[in-house]
C-alpha cells in the first residue's frame, strides 16, 4: 500500500489481486446476493484506491481494508431500498463454488439428497444472518469466517472489547436459534 | 443448566479463547462435569461451522471490468492530492521552524539589550548614503568640534 501511495500502480494491482476474492466472500455473507456483492467490493477497492495518498500504516493492512469493507456493507444495510434486495435473495448461481466442477457433478449425481440437505442448510445460514443487526453481522463475520480478533473488531466497528464479545455472542445466539430444527436438540 | 453454569456470553468467548486465563480453567473444569453446558459449547460450534461452509462465489466475467470503470471514472485527484498533501503538510513544519527562530531571537534580544541598536546607529545607519556623498562621516569629528576649530582663526 505504501508502494502505491507512492505511485506504484503495480503494487495496487498485487493488493487487489491478493484480496479481491476474500473481501467479494465477505460482502456475499454479509447481504446474501451476488449482483449487490460484487458492487460492495468494487466500491471498497475504491475506497481504498481513493484513500491511498492519505494511508499511515497505524494498523495491519488486512484490518484496514475490512474496515472499510465493514463500512461499505453497514452503509449499505442503511440505506432505503436495502431491505427489499435482502428480501429477494438468490441462491447463488455456483452454489458450490469451491469445488472443482466434476466433484461438483459427481457429488449432485450420487447424492441429490446431501445437496438438497446442504442448500436448505445455507440458506437457513442465510436467513439467520439476515435477521441479525448490520454490527452484529459483521462482528460475528470478522471472528468466524475472518478470524479476527475483538481487539481488530473492535477497531473495525469502533467498539470496545466487550461490545465486541456481546455482538458476536448474539449474533451466534440467532444462528443457533436458526439452525436448532436444523441439527436437531443438541442445541 | 444451573446457577453455577457459566453464561452463554462466557461460553462463547471462551469458543473465541477470549477469556482471561483463570476463567478459562474454570469454564473448561466446569464443562468436564456439565452436559448442559457442553452442549451449548457444541451448539455455538455448530452455528460457527455453518457460517464457515457457506460457499463462496465465483465473480461475475465484468467484476474486474467494472472495477478499473469506477476507478477511471473517478477524478483526477490523486495528483493533486498528492501536489496538495505536500503543500499542506510542507508548510506546517516551516511554521513550526519559523516561530521557534522568532521565540529565540526574542529570547536572546531579551537577554542582550546592546544588541539592539540605539537610535543614533539607527539614523546612522539609514542615512549611510546620504552621509557618504556629505562626506560628513570623515568630517564628523571635525564638525563636532566646529567651535573649538573655528575660535582660534576668529581670534587670529
Amino acid at each position: 500500500m505504501l508502494r502505491f501511495k507512492e505511485g506504484d500502480q503495480g503494487a495496487f494491482r498485487r493488493l487487489f489481486d491478493r484480496h479481491k476474492a476474500p473481501i467479494l466472500r465477505y460482502c456475499y455473507r454479509y447481504c446474501g446476493h451476488q449482483a449487490l456483492a460484487e458492487e460492495l467490493a468494487q466500491d471498497t477497492f475504491v475506497r481504498v484506491y481513493q484513500a491511498a495518498p492519505g494511508y499511515l500504516p497505524e494498523a495491519l493492512f488486512r484490518t484496514w481494508l475490512y474496515k472499510i469493507a465493514t463500512n461499505v456493507c453497514l452503509n449499505e444495510l442503511r440505506r432505503p431500498h436495502y431491505r427489499h434486495q435482502f428480501e429477494s435473495l438468490d441462491p447463488a448461481p455456483d452454489s458450490q463454488g469451491d469445488l472443482p466442477r466434476r466433484e461438483i457433478a459427481a457429488d449432485n449425481a450420487s447424492r441429490p439428497e446431501k445437496r438438497q440437505e446442504r442448500e436448505e442448510q445455507q440458506r437457513l445460514v442465510h436467513g439467520a444472518i439476515a435477521q441479525l443487526s448490520g454490527e452484529q453481522r459483521a462482528a460475528l463475520l470478522l471472528r468466524v469466517d475472518q478470524d479476527f480478533s475483538y481487539r481488530e473488531i473492535g477497531r473495525q466497528l469502533g467498539r470496545s472489547e466487550n461490545q465486541v464479545k456481546t455482538l458476536i455472542h448474539r449474533g451466534r445466539r440467532k444462528l443457533k436459534e436458526a439452525l436448532s430444527a436444523y441439527f436437531g436438540e443438541q442445541t | 443448566m444451573n446457577s453455577h453454569c457459566p453464561k452463554d456470553l462466557e461460553i462463547s468467548a471462551y469458543l473465541d479463547q477470549a477469556l482471561p486465563a483463570p476463567e478459562a480453567r474454570r469454564l473448561r473444569d466446569h464443562l468436564q462435569a456439565c452436559a448442559a453446558c457442553r452442549g451449548q459449547l457444541e451448539g455455538l460450534r455448530q452455528a460457527d461451522s455453518a457460517l464457515r461452509d457457506l460457499p463462496g462465489i465465483t465473480p461475475s466475467p465484468k467484476f474486474e471490468a467494472a472495477f478499473w470503470g469506477k476507478v477511471a471514472q473517478l477524478p483526477e485527484e490523486r495528483g493533486r492530492s498528492t501536489w496538495r498533501d505536500r503543500f499542506l503538510l510542507g508548510w506546517r513544519p516551516l511554521l513550526t521552524v519559523g516561530v521557534a527562530a522568532g521565540l529565540v531571537a526574542a529570547v536572546l534580544i531579551y537577554q542582550n539589550p546592546a544588541a539592539v541598536p540605539t537610535t543614533e546607529e539607527v539614523y546612522l545607519a539609514e542615512n549611510v548614503e546620504l552621509l557618504n556623498e556629505l562626506e560628513l562621516i570623515e568630517d564628523l569629528e571635525l564638525l563636532e568640534n566646529w567651535d573649538l576649530v573655528r575660535q582660534p582663526k576668529e581670534q587670529g
